[in-house]
């Protein structure tokens, strides 16, 4: 008898540098930075590892999620804060184009905030706008998720 | 006779024409029609019947209001309870009526109307008992409900809502709307204006008015222009069905085809309600026969779809507004008869007859209205009845969002009272009816609405008198219900069912509640309305889930190694949360060959969705001696314990190792199917009791591959690939090491009961090792193990699957570890629970299964004792699988007392079957664990 397999019922996931083009936005999945979350006294954080706050992605009152490499090893610092490797755990989409206002519509109900930490497409994203491009950092097991549901959204048919 | 088509109509495209069907019969229409106005030019009178009493019905109104003209669109466009008077005729539409058949016209059922006597409202309290109810149950929902859903039908299409935030919302495109938009855009606001009908305009689409030297009509066409000119969001076939808190509207834009209507959630600082006022019916004998209408709608039928209603047309009102439908359907030729229910006796300066002062006793017809009859006595012939009696403003909005009515003694209707934050009523919504003062100073010529006076149903009238056409309630049910002592307008509600059908009352809970009012001899204000409640038209389902259905709806996570999985054959199931090999081949035969090879040699098993959440500050031990059951603050560095974590309850939440990296830092390493829940749990008590500067707790699970080597041969392999030192490692215990440069995490830690290692390593480096444990594999026969074979081998141990193994109400010394409860000091999560002693009772000990025969127990069996008669429960099969390596079935249950009957035998109840099972411990293999050291 021949089993349902269920890998069959999803999408597959899509490779770094995959492209989608539709309703005015390109969507791009790009290679995700090395990373780094801080949570405790981000002051003191700033101080000892030189990391300007303001480049990193807030998500909380106590909690940054910092790109790049810092040469501080991950668990307790002293200082009043913990950093821990979040390298590998995310994925990265690129959105830009004419229609990113109205797909972001979509996508959330969030309000421009201070915490970059938000609902988008059902799960929870870290968003960096640079520039024109917004950047959404998603945890990597739900990459394929969230592609699948840029391609349905983009290619609704519109009013 | 009935409705025809003139030659007005400004909406229609008279070279364009098109066909649709409506119970089977073909219907001409014209461009720019809607499904009402072309049944009813085509002289379509019965375009339904009635809920109870299967009553001939025709139209009664032109928008949201209409109660009757309801039906279902059949075929590959399916839509069950379309309201007609909304609908835009297309070509090839296929409609059925509802809750008549074979058809309106000619209905089966109609026999129903004669027995109306014994089924009155709520007869249903009172019959269908004996010998017991659920004998009727079947035929009586098969009546019930109105259009009829196609199950092998489509459905709607996905929406995707739209969240949209605004300066102003303005919620009805009529002339006060439209001004206000205007005012707001002007003033540089960021606007979003939205209109239930198909353009805006509201009623200067089919009212006569003259707005600065403008027809009414052109005037709100170049409002329009100016408006998206000036930016505003117009949004057209569009109802706002609901005000929730913070200034949120919910907003049904209908979309073309079978996609669902798309939902807006708009966010506006100021809301503006210019929801217009519909019109009231009177009360009289028959006042539902098709024919009778109300008389805004005649005249929108007219001046915008051509389509007069009716040849000898009786107009009965309260008010002047009416007397723009008595002319407009003078003019076109229509036999006109006005009764001015107010007295005017201006009789002569009118082209029609007007008398003054005559309210109309019965309308006379079997299948329509055939003539009237006043109470003077007077018969008039007559086709239609066209009905005024004031108009009730729609208020609903407001009253969603907590504001409080006030009664209007002049106008005879619920008005807004006190403002809302953030939200404003205005034009007829607010009980301005007159056009001059809801455009001040702009040279408004129009009828005056001349005042608001409404005929409420008298008691003990005669004959029947129709409140609620969608749900069949008369004047009787309503004096019904106060004999039988239901008085309050909530009580009249729910036993009438006034007011709880599609339209939600829109025409029938102003004059019920004022009837109820005079018989309780209150008045109206002091009977008040019913709450409010979205959404004011139905909105679909679907447009609430948008995208979340299908692959969208708990999408599952995705391994970092799913490619080579897959590859290497893997037949996947999903396992809390994660797409997961099952098992490795074309067939389930794999599990069992997987199961044994893997306690016979070596196992290789992806586990990398095992949580890794981290706990890290100062007060990080102390803190997890508070989320555990166990005492973790003694754990040494570089070692691994076993614990559990409780719900506030006492139940056993989760289950998992402990891993401490050192002094400030540890790993909870939680069921993969519980990371969200455990980490928002660790965060939420973070918050709650203990000093944020001091413990913090970072999610790192995605960011590494979990692979677990296990089996006999474990070691070798591990030390084949490079990782030496691993002889000193006891178990639970945890030492680092490097592959190709990357850390590696080991734990020593089993869930197969054999040596096992789990190797964490970061996700982006972890082919490399997987594939180099693979090749090293093969000189120790290793083989890929999938997540059913993991089942097997864990379940000869007796080691449990929370949720599996464990219910709500399992606690931990269910499981026999009873040493924190009897031990510790200090609080810890779910103590408090564990000491009541309710949560004792019934109490079900989690134990190992014997089948007696070669047969696997059934999973989710009960075991069962007979007591007085009766079979009990007593506990449940939890798990059961055929064991590769004793040869024999195994299974655990939960079962009462469990622990202090191991060795006898109890009875299983499966679906309908008996078999018996001898209670055992739970570990059925290994009981001494040598296995992990071999």
């Amino acid at each position: 008898m021949l089993e349902l397999n269920h890998v069959d019922k999803w999408a597959s996931q899509p490779e770094v540098g995959a492209i989608l083009q539709a309703a005015g936005v390109t969507a791009r999945v790009v290679d995700a930075p090395e990373c780094r979350l801080v949570s405790g006294d981000l002051a003191a954080f700033s101080r000892v590892s030189g990391v300007d706050l303001s480049t990193a992605l807030r998500l909380a009152r106590d909690r940054t999620l910092v790109l790049g490499r810092t040469e501080l090893a991950p668990g307790w610092h002293a200082e009043g804060f913990a950093l821990s490797d979040l390298s590998a755990g995310l994925a990265l989409v690129e959105l830009s184009g004419t229609g990113l206002a109205d797909l972001v519509a979509k996508a959330t109900t969030a309000d421009s905030g201070p915490s970059k930490a938000i609902t988008f497409a059902g799960i929870p994203v870290v968003l960096d706008l640079k520039g024109e491009t917004l950047g959404l950092h998603i945890e990597r097991g739900l990459l394929a998720y969230l592609w699948s549901w840029l391609a349905s959204a983009l290619q609704e048919p519109s009013r | 006779m009935s409705g025809w088509r003139t030659q007005t109509g400004w909406a229609l495209d008279r070279c364009q024409s098109l066909t649709f069907t409506f119970d089977g019969k073909t219907i001409p229409a014209l461009k720019g029609d809607t499904v009402a106005s072309a049944l009813l030019a085509s002289g379509q009178r019965i375009v339904g019947r009635s809920f109870k009493y299967h009553r001939p019905r025709g139209f009664w109104g032109v928008g949201s209001e209409e109660p009757n003209g309801i039906a279902d669109v059949l075929g590959a466009q399916h839509r069950p309870n379309v309201q007609m008077t909304l609908e835009p005729a297309v070509q090839g539409l296929c409609l059925q009526s509802i809750n008549g058949h074979p058809s309106a016209e000619h209905d089966r059922m109609a026999f129903l109307d004669r027995f109306s006597r014994f089924i009155p409202a709520a007869f249903y309290y009172k019959t269908f008992m004996l010998p017991d109810w659920h004998l009727f149950e079947p035929r009586i929902r098969a009546m019930a409900g109105l259009g009829r859903l196609d199950p092998a039908a489509q459905g709607f299409g996905p929406s995707v809502p739209i969240n949209a935030t605004c300066d102003v919302l303005v919620v009805g495109a009529g002339p006060a709307g439209l001004a206000a938009a205007r005012d707001a855009a002007k003033a540089g606001r960021k606007v979003i204006l939205c209109d239930e009908g198909l353009r805006a305009g509201g009623s200067l689409l089919y009212r006569p008015a003259r707005i600065d030297g403008q027809e009414g009509r052109d005037w709100a066409a170049a409002m329009g222009a100016d408006l998206a000119s000036l930016g505003v969001r117009i949004l057209t076939r569009t109802t706002a069905f609901g005000r929730y808190d913070h200034g949120l509207t919910g907003l049904a834009e209908a979309q073309p085809g079978t996609a669902a209507p798309r939902i807006w959630r708009v966010r506006a600082a100021e809301t503006i309600l210019a929801t217009g006022a519909i019109e009231r019916s009177l009360p009289f004998a028959n006042n539902d026969l098709p024919g009778v209408m109300s008389a805004e709608a005649g005249l929108h039928y007219l001046n915008r779809f051509g389509v007069a209603v009716g040849r000898r047309v009786v107009i009965a009102t309260t008010n002047s507004s009416a007397y723009d439908t008595a002319r407009a359907l003078q003019q076109v030729g229509a036999e006109v008869t006005l009764l001015d229910l107010h007295g005017r006796s201006d009789a002569g300066q009118h082209p029609f007859r007007v008398i003054a002062a005559q309210p109309i006793e019965t309308a006379l017809g079997r299948r329509q209205v055939e003539a009237v009859r006043l109470t003077s006595g007077e018969r008039i012939e007559a086709d239609t009845v066209l009905v005024s009696g004031g108009h009730t403003p729609s208020v609903h909005l407001y009253s969603q969002a907590q504001g409080r009515l006030r009664w209007d003694e002049s106008l005879q209707a619920f008005l807004p009272g006190d403002p809302v934050l953030g939200l404003c009523v205005i034009g007829a919504a607010a009980g301005v009816f007159d056009l001059s003062r809801i455009l001040p100073g702009q040279g408004v010529e129009a009828t005056s609405h001349g005042g608001n006076a409404a005929v409420w149903p008298k008691p003990m009238a005669k004959g029947r008198i129709w409140l609620d056409m969608q749900n069949d309630v008369t004047a009787k049910d309503v004096e019904l219900a106060h004999r039988e002592n239901l008085t309050s307008v909530e009580h009249l509600k729910r036993y009438t069912t006034l007011g709880m059908a599609n339209d939600q009352g829109k025409t029938s809970n102003l004059p019920g509640l004022a009837l109820m009012a005079e018989l309780t001899g209150r008045t109206i204000p002091e009977t008040g309305t019913t709450t409010y409640r979205p959404p004011f038209t139905p909105v679909p389902l679907a447009s609430f889930a948008g995208l979340r259905g299908g692959q969208f709806m708990n999408p599952v996570r995705r391994l970092p190694l799913e490619a080579e999985h897959r590859a290497d054959g893997a037949l996947f199931r999903e396992y809390g949360g994660w797409l997961r090999p099952a098992w490795y081949g074309a067939d389930e035969s794999a599990v069992l060959r997987e199961a044994k090879a893997a306690r016979q040699g070596v196992g290789l098993f992806d586990g990398s969705p095992l949580g890794k959440i981290e706990v890290i500050g100062p007060d990080a031990a102390k803190f997890l001696d508070f989320i555990y059951y166990n005492t973790m603050s003694t754990l040494k560095l570089e070692r691994c314990r076993y614990g559990f974590v409780l719900t506030e309850g006492g139940a056993v939440y989760d289950d998992g190792v402990l891993v401490r990296l050192d002094e400030n830092r540890f790993i909870v390493s939680c069921s993969s199917s519980h990371v969200q829940g455990m980490g928002f749990l660790l965060e939420e008590w973070r918050q709650d009791s203990f000093d944020r500067s001091r413990v913090v707790i970072h999610d790192t699970t995605a960011n590494y591959a979990t692979l677990t080597v296990t089996g006999p041969k474990s070691r070798e392999l591990l030390q084949a690939v490079g990782f030496a030192a691993l002889d000193d490692l006891p178990h639970m215990a945890l030492t680092f090491s490097q592959f190709e440069g990357i850390e590696v995490r080991i734990t020593r830690v089993s869930f197969t009961g054999d040596r096992s290692y789990e190797l964490s390593i970061r996700a982006d480096h972890a082919l490399g090792l997987w594939r180099r444990l693979k090749e090293a594999g093969r000189a120790f026969a290793a083989v890929l193990l999938g997540g059913e074979a993991l089942m097997i081998l864990r379940a000869e141990k007796g080691y449990i699957v929370v949720g599996k193994d464990t219910d709500g109400r399992t606690r931990p010394m269910d499981l026999g570890v009873y040493g924190p409860f009897e031990k510790r000091k200090g609080e810890y999560l779910g103590r408090r629970s564990l000491h009541l002693p309710a949560v004792a009772d019934q109490a079900r000990d989690l134990v190992g299964l014997e089948s007696l025969t070669a047969a696997v127990l059934p999973v989710g069996a009960h075991v069962v004792e007979t007591v007085g008669g009766k079979r009990r429960s007593r506990g449940f099969v939890t798990t059961s699988h055929y064991s590769p390596n004793l040869n024999r079935p195994i299974a655990m249950g939960l079962v009462e007392g469990g622990s202090t009957r191991v060795g006898e035998i109890v009875t299983l109840y499966h679906l309908g079957q008996q078999v018996q099972a001898r209670i055992a411990p739970v570990c059925a293999l290994d009981p001494k664990g040598r296995l992990l050291d071999a």
